[in-house]
């Protein structure tokens, strides 16, 4: 008699409740966790400057790699490793199977260096000769090759001023080769005065650029006379220019301390560096920069657009059945899959809005496309577009919580509608619309698909925002750190090579979501604390 | 059925007839409220009473789908008429609600709020109408030193005394109040009932209230509204000790309601 009754009282308090609510949190927090630990551990060992082997192989071949992983062969009898053994120009694979019981003997020798190149990958092997063009060959030692290779930095840090220079000549020449273009748009006749002016400084600059390009191509090739011979774990030999060698390093000879300093080296030039590589390599200062400013951009349109949408359904319109259509449409619009915005993107603002831009102000430069093309701005108002619907619901919700008495309370003192707004209404409901605001960044910044189509490019050019007037460019195009890992994780041609990269880019976007949200965040809980009620 | 009639009323209510939609809320009130008196509304829940009061500033004009009818005098104007400034009308008869409503800004910025939106921009004569609002609702001494913080940051009883200020600083001539210490502790209840008597020095105050003992205690005068009727009318000693009408002694003497 008394179980039934004990059974009947577990039920009732709700005690199953409380367990099947909280494994579903566990659950959620559990799988949010593994992904994350997944990308950390993936993608923060990348720069790790780890051990490389030197391995003698029962054939008498020799190898030198870095261990990446080992398993079971296929029928579970004997172990086999994959060795990363670089030197892609001369095995053309970069990673290698062997099978354990093939290895004769292993070891780790301090002299193995790695050569990180600006072509064709990294370069194992050991150091043989130091030839430094105009001196003397001299002795083969790690501190002579360091010596040589800060000269030859010397060399390049020259070359990049020069190239610097080159384009922003280019830049100069492309904008009077388009303003000439408008002078033939426009039949101006050949003694024009202005036309002959332009066609003048044309000629000066494109003067002056031939006077670059050679002063390039000189200092270039005598850099190019500094080398240094090495030699692979076979016994080849490889001679390298020492320009080509963005750094070499013996990670065998490394202590702790040093490999710290390496590791922070590495992620500097990850975090401000040009990519290399096909994008396998370097830096991802561009992808940073183009998905960090899309956002902004974003943000710009539909933070505005969704608040005011919100104030005219919650605060103007006639609550009615068309309020209501529009209300559900707007949910609806959030559900619409994003592939659909970025065509609709492309159709509307790319080749309707731009097309048309482009034929009211550039006619003469058609058939080439000025905004009629994808770009950050056509891709930003796609993601805005994507995003409002999220900033309005939020936004309607902020303001449908204040309390009646609150509008009251302003009308009341002779307050009018808008003045209750903007004093009142609006400021109360901020920390709402930020939340708003927080979810749309986050979604926009997770979408790929629609910038596909609307201007994110592998490799840009030049940066949206930089020192030629009018300094924000948003018709170039830009890159994206999300379509960067489909980019380098689906459509590079080393896929293995690559992989590291994919880790390391997905760990990047997590950490800029998250400190933009955090940011975010913050400022709401500040508003949070002066809008609302904190006693009673 | 009112019994008394005022000489020179501020407020003047004539056949005023409410509705909310269809429903009619109120059935043709006829009322007069003396100047510099306080005039109490009593009645049990439903009556009608707050919905009259919000008749004074056209704060009804809110509420979706509903209709006046009538007349309502605010020194000799008609408040109804279609040339009637809401605005003005809001800034000469202000208002204080059951829930205390502060803004969240600081406490100088609520008070002068009304002048803000009006436009006045002096700031000596707000740093004044600041400080002879808040010693006008006997909130000075206690806020001086802290008068641009936030004022969510205040008591229950100091934010209604608070709103109390911020209705007298656009320097209105009739204060409305809506069971203003119905969510008030005993003693925050006196000190505001202590200020609705000083208050009416100056202003014209109706207070809708619940509590008969309230009513006896501040008002001047009294009318008891019933079902949407206005059943009688009179000095406030007169109508709680020899009430005309058996429904208003039924319910002074608590007998319904």
């Amino acid at each position: 008699m008394n179980k039934p009754k004990e059974m009947n009282k577990f039920w009732r308090v709700g005690e199953p409740m409380v367990w099947v609510s909280g494994a579903a949190l566990a659950l959620t927090l559990l799988s949010a966790a593994i992904l994350l630990i997944v990308i950390m551990v993936n993608g923060l060992g990348v720069f790790w400057p780890a051990e490389l082997r030197q391995l003698e192989l029962q054939d008498g071949s020799r190898v030198i790699g870095r261990l990446v992983r080992g398993e079971e062969t296929a029928d579970g009898s004997a172990r086999r490793r994959q060795y990363k053994i670089a030197n892609r120009d001369l095995y053309g694979l970069d990673f290698r199977w062997i099978d354990e019981a093939r290895i004769a003997a292993e070891s780790a020798p301090q002299q193995l260096l790695v050569l990180e190149r600006v072509e064709h990958g990294d370069f194992y092997g050991t150091l043989q000769r130091i030839d430094a063009g105009r001196q003397q060959p001299g002795p083969a030692t790690p501190a002579a090759l360091q010596q040589a290779l800060r000269l030859a930095d010397q060399d390049l840090r020259q070359l990049s001023e020069l190239e610097e220079k080159l384009n922003a000549a280019s830049y100069r020449m492309e904008q009077l080769r388009l303003k000439l273009q408008k002078f033939d748009y426009r039949k101006v006749p050949a003694d024009d005065p202005d036309r002959r002016r332009l066609e003048a400084d044309s000629a000066d600059l494109n003067e002056d650029f031939g006077v670059l390009i050679d002063l390039q191509s000189r200092r270039l090739s005598k850099a190019r006379l500094s080398k240094a011979l090495f030699v692979e774990a076979g016994g080849r030999e490889k001679e390298i220019d020492l320009v080509d060698i963005v750094q070499a390093y013996a990670p065998n000879d490394m202590s702790t301390g040093d490999k710290v300093l390496f590791y922070g080296h590495k992620l500097v030039e990850l975090l401000t560096g040009q990519p290399r590589e096909s994008n396998t390599e370097g830096g991802l200062f561009p992808a940073i920069f183009g998905t960090v400013i899309l956002i902004f951009v974003m943000s710009l349109f539909s933070f505005p657009l969704g608040v005011i949408a919100a104030v005219y359904l919650r605060e103007y319109a006639r609550e009615g059945l068309l309020v209501r259509i529009v209300r559900i449409a707007v949910n609806n619009l959030a559900g619409i899959p994003s592939i659909v915005y970025g065509i609709f993107g492309l159709g509307f603002f790319v080749y309707g809005i731009g097309h048309g831009i482009d034929s009211l102000f550039f006619p003469e430069r058609s058939p080439t496309p000025t905004f009629g093309t994808g770009g950050l701005l056509w891709a930003s108002l796609t993601l805005a577009l994507l995003t409002v619907p999220v900033v309005i619901v939020a936004t309607e919700e902020a303001l449908g919580a204040i309390p009646r008495e609150m509008r009251e309370g302003s009308y009341a003192l002779g307050a009018t509608k808008f003045q209750t707004l903007y004093r009142v209404l609006l400021p109360m409901a901020s920390p709402g619309i930020m939340t708003g605001l927080i979810l749309a960044m986050a979604r926009a910044a997770g979408e790929v698909a629609p910038l596909m189509i609307t201007g994110v490019v592998k490799l840009a050019p030049a940066l949206p925002i930089d020192g030629n007037f009018p300094f924000f460019h948003l018709d170039r195009k830009f890159m994206h750190l999300g379509f960067h890992i489909y980019d380098i994780g689906f459509q590079s041609p080393n896929v293995e090579a690559a992989k590291p990269m994919v880790f390391v880019t997905t760990l990047l976007l997590v950490l800029i979501v998250l400190l933009m949200s955090s940011v975010a965040i913050y400022l709401r809980n500040k508003m949070k604390k002066r809008y609302t009620f904190g006693t009673f | 059925m009112s019994t008394l009639r005022i000489n020179n009323p501020l407020i003047e209510v004539e056949n005023l007839r409410f509705y909310y939609g269809a429903a009619r809320a109120i059935h043709g009130v006829d009322l007069q409220f003396p100047e510099k008196q306080v005039t109490a509304l009593i009645g049990p829940s439903g009556c009608g009473k707050s919905t009259l009061l919000r008749c004074f500033n056209r704060m009804n004009d809110l509420v979706d789908g509903s209709r006046v009818e009538g007349k309502v005098l605010l020194a000799g104007e008609d408040i109804y008429a279609r040339s009637t400034d809401i605005i003005e009308l809001r800034r000469r008869v202000g208002m204080v609600f059951q829930k205390s409503n502060p803004f969240p800004k600081s406490i100088y910025e609520n008070v002068i709020y009304g002048l803000r939106i009006g436009g006045e921009k002096n700031k000596q004569l707000l740093d004044e109408r600041v400080e002879s609002s808040l010693k006008g609702a006997a909130l000075w001494d206690e806020v001086k030193d802290r008068l641009h913080e936030n004022a969510l940051g205040m008591s229950g009883g100091q934010m209604q005394r608070l709103c109390i200020a911020r209705a007298i600083a656009v320097n209105p001539r009739v204060i409305l109040m809506d069971e203003p210490c119905s969510a008030l502790d005993p003693k925050s209840t006196a000190r505001v009932e202590e200020l609705i008597g000083e208050l009416r020095k100056d202003f014209t105050i109706i207070i809708v209230t619940h509590n008969m003992q309230q009513a006896a205690r501040v008002s001047d005068y009294t009318a008891f509204l019933f079902e949407g009727n206005l059943i009688e009318f009179g000095q406030t000693k007169q109508l709680f000790v020899t009430p005309h009408n058996k429904q208003t002694e039924d319910y002074i003497t608590g007998r319904f309601g």
